[in-house]
């Protein structure tokens, strides 16, 4: 899976969450933070990263996944499934 | 309440004990921040003089909350002088800073230097971030440690008072019933503005420990906080537990440091703690039941003495220390709602008699005040109380109470002919809440409004709009077609 395709099933997971905060899918770029947009609470991301493992077929290291910056944007999670860390 | 407390146990008491006899150890880590107990004690007494010189003796004095050295010396200072503390969520809107503010009377707020401006622009009392310079003065006693202030059913926070001498006799129970050996870590991750953070503070300078605060808020960072802070006294709503799990770091054997692991806040899943009880293989395992009304926690379980073939959630155990808990119910009835008495009980609400009356009650050729908590219970043979349920519409999120009509008031000031009706929804271990509303209306600028008035854990995760409210058949709205068109519709 690549950038684009990865980024593409984030929105469709995040269903119609950003919407309900008036965000524009336009907005919803690899800046944008999910937890400190409000988009998803803590419990909201760690569903999110364990439908993405089941979809992508990899499985993360949760507790050194957020040890970096940046850990929780669109930009973070696509980085956490195609970079191996 | 005049019930004989032990002075020892004072929060501040305990505190300066902890500084004559381990004046060099650490009191406080965050980051790379370490005070030891007498640097602490010396940053609390500035704090102390600066209250002495700029606010009337024995009033309140508001904390930002943000985790920064300056709100713990803060707390602590405030105490030294003799007054209260009122603490503000930093990630609250200001509205809600101001509401606060305005029913506690607090005279003047302390905030660390990076939010002293920001505060300063959105309240009109003064706002110190510097302290030095102020002379120290000696230690004083006080009635009044702190007021909390929890969700209000009418539209509006509800401030909780709660004196030295609850805190003192919550203290005494604990301090005296957990072996906690001097240099014990403990977690901090209660907000300041939630009254369990006062166990987090005075067990731990009560017990020579270190508090380690950490640097970054998000509850993802716990996992790796908790092995890198080498934590050996934990405390925690379940919610964060369940997070954990989730994140897989829940398994036998994970938390090898722990000696001691705290609950509270909500119901704790049997499952949940029997995983904890593997993965804190060396700890003991407390599920603590409170209102803050009742000061922190007022029963206690061993969740060690667990029958292994429970199911559900974890006891609230029995009432501890020297408070009594009695279950009111009708005589055919197994059920019933739980009345909690004792050291540890407020006096009631904040400028608010007619709740206060309603909640604190008298029992017939009984002298005690009894605070009704409003939660169903069950008292079995042995005497453990169960948690079953709710009186009334009040829920958990996140640990949080919340009186759902808190929302809905906001709402209908801004849809005034609507009917407004916020929900619990539950799942996957969480909580959340949904508005349904009977109008066609745009409901992202409702959300942002509530946003700006309501901390976040307070605001509906969406808001449904709908033709009309369904009914049962008795007339009433029917509630579950509700949650279930949330949940599948």
């Amino acid at each position: 899976m690549d950038k684009v395709a990865l980024q593409g099933l984030i929105v469709e997971k995040l269903g119609a969450r950003p919407a309900r905060l008036g965000l524009r899918a336009s907005e919803i770029t690899a800046d944008l933070d999910l937890v400190r947009s409000g988009v998803l609470d803590s419990l909201g991301f760690v569903d999110l990263i364990t439908e993405l493992e089941t979809a992508v077929g990899k499985q993360v290291e949760f507790e050194k996944a957020f040890d970096r910056p940046g850990a929780t944007t669109v930009g973070g999670v696509i980085d956490l499934f195609l970079n191996d860390r | 309440m005049s019930m004989a407390v032990d002075e020892r146990f004072d929060p501040y008491a305990v505190f300066a004990a902890s500084v004559k006899r381990f004046p060099e150890h650490p009191a406080l880590r965050i980051g790379a921040l370490q005070w030891s107990y007498s640097e602490l004690e010396a940053q609390a007494a500035s704090i102390a003089g600066w209250c002495e010189l700029n606010t009337p003796s024995g009033s309140r004095v508001a904390v930002h909350g943000a985790k920064g050295a300056i709100a713990y010396a803060a707390i602590l200072g405030i105490l030294r002088s003799g007054r209260s503390y009122v603490p503000l969520h930093p990630d609250h809107p200001p509205a809600r800073w101001r509401a606060i503010i305005e029913r506690s009377g607090a005279s003047a707020c302390i905030a660390d230097p990076t939010y002293a401006q920001q505060i300063q622009a959105e309240v009109e009392i003064p706002v110190c971030s510097d302290p030095s310079g102020a002379s120290v003065v000696p230690a004083r006693g006080g009635e009044e440690a702190y007021v909390m202030f929890t969700s209000g059913s009418t539209g509006g926070p509800k401030g909780v008072p709660i004196t030295r001498a609850n805190v003192a006799a919550y203290l005494e129970h604990v301090l005296t019933e957990y072996r906690f050996r001097a240099g014990e870590h403990f977690s901090q991750l209660f907000a300041l503005t939630f009254d369990l953070s006062v166990h987090d503070l005075f067990v731990c300078w009560g017990s020579g420990g270190c508090l380690c605060v950490p640097e970054d808020d998000s509850a993802l960072r716990i996992p790796s906080y908790l092995e890198q802070q080498r934590i050996t006294s934990w405390f925690s709503v379940p919610s964060l537990a369940s997070l954990l799990r989730r994140m897989r770091a829940i398994r036998p054997g994970a938390f090898p440091h722990l000696r001691y692991s705290f609950f509270c806040g909500e119901a704790l899943p049997v499952d949940l703690a029997k995983a904890w009880c593997e993965a804190a293989s060396g700890s003991a395992v407390v599920n603590l039941y409170g209102p803050t009304e009742a000061t922190i926690a007022i029963t206690a379980f061993d969740v060690r003495k667990m029958d292994p073939a429970s199911t559900g959630t974890v006891p609230l155990g029995r009432a501890i220390g020297g408070n009594v808990a009695r279950v009111e119910r009708a005589d055919d009835a197994v059920e019933g709602e739980l009345l909690l008495s004792g050291p540890q009980l407020s006096a009631g609400y904040l400028n608010d008699p007619i709740a206060t009356k309603k909640a604190f009650v008298k029992a017939p050729g009984d002298e005690r005040t009894w605070y009704r908590t409003g939660d169903i219970v069950r008292l079995d043979v042995e005497g453990i109380l169960h948690f079953v349920g709710r009186t009334d519409d009040q829920v958990k999120v996140l640990g949080h109470r919340v009186e759902p009509g808190e929302v809905d008031t906001l709402l209908r000031a801004r849809v005034p002919d609507a009917s407004v009706l916020t929900l619990p929804i539950s799942g996957s271990g969480s909580t959340r809440l949904v508005t349904f509303i009977d109008r066609n209306v745009d409901t992202p600028p409702l959300l942002l409004d509530l946003r700006k008035e309501l901390p976040a854990y307070m605001v509906p995760e969406r808001i449904i709009c709908v033709d009309g409210f369904p009914t049962t058949a008795h007339g009433k709205v029917d509630r579950k077609a509700l949650i279930d068109l949330a949940q599948h519709g």
